[in-house]
């Protein structure tokens, strides 16, 4: 069944270091939360519980900012809309602050949403640009709405939170704050190593290989600026009880700015990155008490040694690749993509596009059995990559139809097709250079994965199955097209002919109904020819649906049922191989010679 | 070939990329107006190979001696002036430009006469008639396989003394892969030295003089193609132990383009 007999496991590869145990890591972060309890007088405890609300907000603009890629200048408004609600809410309608940072939580999150909706249209510095304007907004509201926030005198004596009527002691609240960084991180840890982390990333680095997966990008862009927008309103409502007084010059665009220089110090789309950059940027400064007016030239200095010697941040720095994660490559549970593949067939009729003024498509149609492999071949320009491209749902057809079992769906959006069973491979291969193998696998089965974000936020068993399960699946699918001992390596350090083979991986672990190949053979040596062609007619015999789009005529006489042969976008013959190929019209519009009667 | 010193001799070349080794210590040769062709598996390093001698991939040993000048160190400008260039794998084209002005910077450095640009512009329009259709399309709307035709048409406008072409058959279809073959033997009888990677090794194997087979980063070996046809070091190195003996391919001689 497989197509090569290469599967042995190799180790984590040399030179990298074991992480340390979970247990080590645990007594060491509270080693470093019991810090500021060691001291007597309560400014080192204002400033460490200051710190823990940074890290907060810092924590979730590197979710947005890191992981999404979507650049925020907003997020100090979002703190501040997050603390005036809160503050409100517990000094004009006596509210618990539990039930108050709740509400806080939402208005920020709302007021995230709000914003980001129309301005994800735009690219990423107009996307910055609005967001800035939001927090000025923000701020002049803040100010002028009297009635309400009681502008520049600011809402003053902010109770403590209570717990059963007794007042939190200001080491009390401290905890409460460590506590949700604790959890705030971890939650953040599992999203971003689930596929919502995956769909992120491929949506920041790869939308098309994203959306070829079935990731909505309008989706995942709002859902990691509502995860974001909310842990800033969580931030907010502590912000406001630990300062007890809130003024609107608390929140101005500098605030905002902060965040980003944090997050960008410390390390972009890098885990640990908003913790050390808040202890560096915002800790050590007001540690240094009697240096408050060289502040500004500190940072001035740190952030140029940073800009050379640390160009993606602390945390991104060569030194920590060493504790890169390596997930040992466990052993599979056979091939899961088996499990679930429904057969159906593929019918295109009467397809029509025009660009500009070309026809690229003028009345396509093909038909493929479930469970067969289909070739469409042609000469150069003569529409086959655009047919995939219609069928996927990248190109809205003029006219004309497509239907996969018994559903049409031309007027699609690509993710939604992907979702419906489909899987594509492209011309040149979209990986992400930077995930790893494994990781680029995973991604496909986007759609497949269950869990919640909820679930896998707070680590429950479903969330924990679907990341074991998928991390198998990929195994085995890695084994399948016979890379299984490059998983833990970086996409882009593949030779070509090797993403070719990783993309088709990912495509299949969606376990698509239809898998569309847009030249799989292109620069493969003949081995790996040999390899693509049993690879292929073992996906067949999986249940799936092949088209595959091939110069090379040998592969598609073995390994397809039927062939489409277009030209300028008409069908120009269809049939076996064997009739096709010996079509007079297709010898000499498409091989080039006439009448040899045999192919290469 | 002959006893003069070759156009370009590499000696002991190790490159890679971060630390990761790739070439580990080729020596090859490329004698004046040769055509040597490059074959191996995919990951043996054919393309790091040529990348790191037009200056793209820094090597961190051996030497590239250019027409009697090391070149280990230049930049690839200075390697291009020097008359040396490469068609890239990959298709990567200037996609805002017009297929017409891609083909105009394909001459960049050449110093040609009007009446001689023009004819290199006749020559390559008569081998893809579709780019001449299409020479004021811009060159991002193309389809792949016409953006690979473009790639090579901007390669065939220059005439430098040495060009090193990375898989020039990558998505064309058959008729058009022999004319693209075609073209590159008339360039090299035209005086121009080539060097050949390509995956269709047969065919390969019949225009080229000289190959070169590489395996993991390693010349395992190197003689005249016609030796060469159907030997077992081609077969191991190249199609994989135990594949069997490809089909005799069907002799094309190669057939002289339209001037």
């Amino acid at each position: 069944m497989t197509p090569s007999s290469v599967s042995i496991l190799a180790g984590p590869a040399a030179g990298s270091s074991r992480l340390p145990g979970p247990l080590v890591i645990a007594a060491a972060v509270a080693a470093a939360i019991s810090v500021p309890l060691w001291f007597r007088g309560d400014f080192i405890l204002f400033v460490a519980t200051q710190a823990g609300v940074m890290m907060l907000v810092a924590i979730g603009l590197n979710f947005l900012t890191g992981y999404a890629g979507q650049v925020s200048l907003g997020h100090g408004a979002l703190v501040g809309l997050g603390s005036y609600a809160t503050a409100l809410l517990m000094v004009d309608a006596h509210w618990s602050f539990w039930a108050a940072a709740l509400a806080g939580m939402a208005v920020s999150t709302v007021a995230g949403l709000v914003m980001a909706l129309p301005a994800l249209r735009l690219s990423t510095w107009y996307f910055a640009l609005v967001t800035l304007t939001f927090a000025q907004v923000v701020t002049d509201l803040l100010v002028e709405w009297r009635g309400l926030t009681r502008g520049f005198s600011g809402i003053v004596g902010i109770p403590a939170p209570t717990i059963g009527g007794r007042p939190l002691t200001p080491t009390e609240v401290y905890l409460a704050v460590a506590a949700c960084v604790v959890l705030a991180f971890f939650a953040i840890r599992n999203l971003t190593r689930s596929r919502y982390g995956r769909g992120m990333v491929a949506a920041r680095d790869n939308p098309l290989a994203a959306t070829a997966s079935g990731v909505s990008l309008l989706r995942i862009k709002l859902f990691a600026f509502a995860v974001s927008a909310a842990l800033a309103g969580l931030a907010g409502a502590f912000y406001a009880v630990q300062k007890t007084v809130l003024t609107p010059e608390d929140f101005s665009a500098d605030f905002s700015i902060f965040f980003l220089l944090i997050i960008v110090v410390g390390g972009l789309g890098r885990l640990w990155g908003p913790v050390v950059g808040t202890l560096i940027f915002f800790l050590l400064p007001e540690l240094l008490g009697p240096l408050q007016s060289w502040r500004l030239l500190i940072y001035g200095v740190i952030l140029l040694v940073l800009m050379v010697f640390a160009p993606h941040g602390l945390m991104g720095m060569a030194f920590w690749q060493r504790w890169r994660p390596r997930p040992p490559l466990a052993a599979d549970a056979g091939l899961p993509a088996a499990r679930l593949i429904r057969r159906s067939s593929l019918r295109v009729h009467d397809l029509h596009k025009h660009f500009g003024g070309v026809a690229a498509l003028a009345g396509c149609a093909l038909t493929a059995e479930a469970a067969t492999t289909h070739a469409l071949v042609g000469p150069n320009g003569s529409g086959k990559t655009t047919t995939l491209n219609v069928i996927s749902g990248f190109i809205r057809s003029d006219r004309g139809s497509v239907t996969i079992g018994d559903t049409e769906v031309s007027k699609l959006a690509p993710h939604a097709v992907a979702r419906l069973g489909v899987g594509r491979t492209f011309q040149t291969p979209k990986l992400l250079n930077d995930m790893t193998v494994l990781d680029n696998v995973r991604l496909g089965g986007f759609v497949s994965e269950r869990a919640t974000a909820l679930e896998i936020a707070l680590g429950l068993p479903r969330g924990r199955a679907d990341h074991r399960e998928s991390s198998a699946a990929a195994m085995a699918l890695l084994r399948f097209v016979g890379l299984a001992e490059r998983a833990n390596d970086l996409a882009g350090d593949l030779p070509h002919g090797q993403q070719r083979l990783v993309e088709i991986a990912r495509a299949m672990a969606g376990g698509p109904s239809l898998l569309l190949l847009d030249e799989p053979a292109a620069g493969l040596s003949m081995d790996e020819l040999d390899r693509l062609g049993a690879l292929i007619e073992a996906i067949v015999a999986l249940g799936t649906t092949v088209l595959v789009v091939e110069h090379h005529l040998e592969l598609i006489a073995r390994i397809s049922r039927s062939v489409t042969v277009l030209d300028r976008g008409k069908v120009l013959a269809a049939g076996t191989p064997d009739e096709v190929f010996s079509h007079p019209e297709v010898e000499r519009a498409y091989m080039g010679r006439e009448g040899s009667g045999t192919f290469r | 070939m002959s006893v003069a010193a070759p156009l370009l001799a590499v000696r002991d070349l190790h490159a890679g990329y971060g630390r990761v080794g790739v070439l580990e210590g080729v020596s090859l040769e490329v004698p004046e107006g040769g055509f040597v062709a490059l074959v191996g598996s995919n990951g043996a390093g054919k393309s790091t190979l040529l990348r790191a001698i037009s200056g793209l991939v820094p090597s961190s040993a051996g030497q590239i001696v250019f027409a009697g000048e090391a070149i280990g160190n230049a930049s690839p400008a200075r390697i291009v002036e020097r008359g040396l260039l490469q068609v890239a794998e990959g298709r990567r084209l200037f996609r805002a430009q017009s297929v017409r002005d891609n083909l105009q910077l394909g001459l960049w450095g050449a110093h040609l006469a009007k009446a001689d640009a023009a004819a290199r512009f006749d020559r390559v329009f008569t081998l893809f008639p579709v780019l001449h259709e299409r020479q004021a399309v811009r060159a991002g709307i193309l389809s792949g396989g016409q953006q690979q035709m473009l790639a090579v048409a901007q390669a065939l406008m220059h005439a430098p003394r040495l060009l090193m072409l990375d898989e020039p058959s990558l998505g064309l279809a058959p008729s058009v892969i022999d004319q693209v073959l075609d073209a590159v033997v008339q360039l090299r009888r035209d005086g121009c030295a080539i060097l050949l990677v390509e995956q269709m090794v047969e065919r390969a194997l019949q225009i080229a003089d000289t190959v070169y087979v590489l395996q993991n980063g390693r010349v395992v070996g190197h003689g005249a193609a016609a030796d060469l046809r159907g030997s077992d070091l081609i077969r191991q190195a190249y199609l994989g132990a135990g594949a069997k003996a490809p089909a005799a391919a069907p002799s094309s001689t190669a057939i002289g383009i339209p001037p």
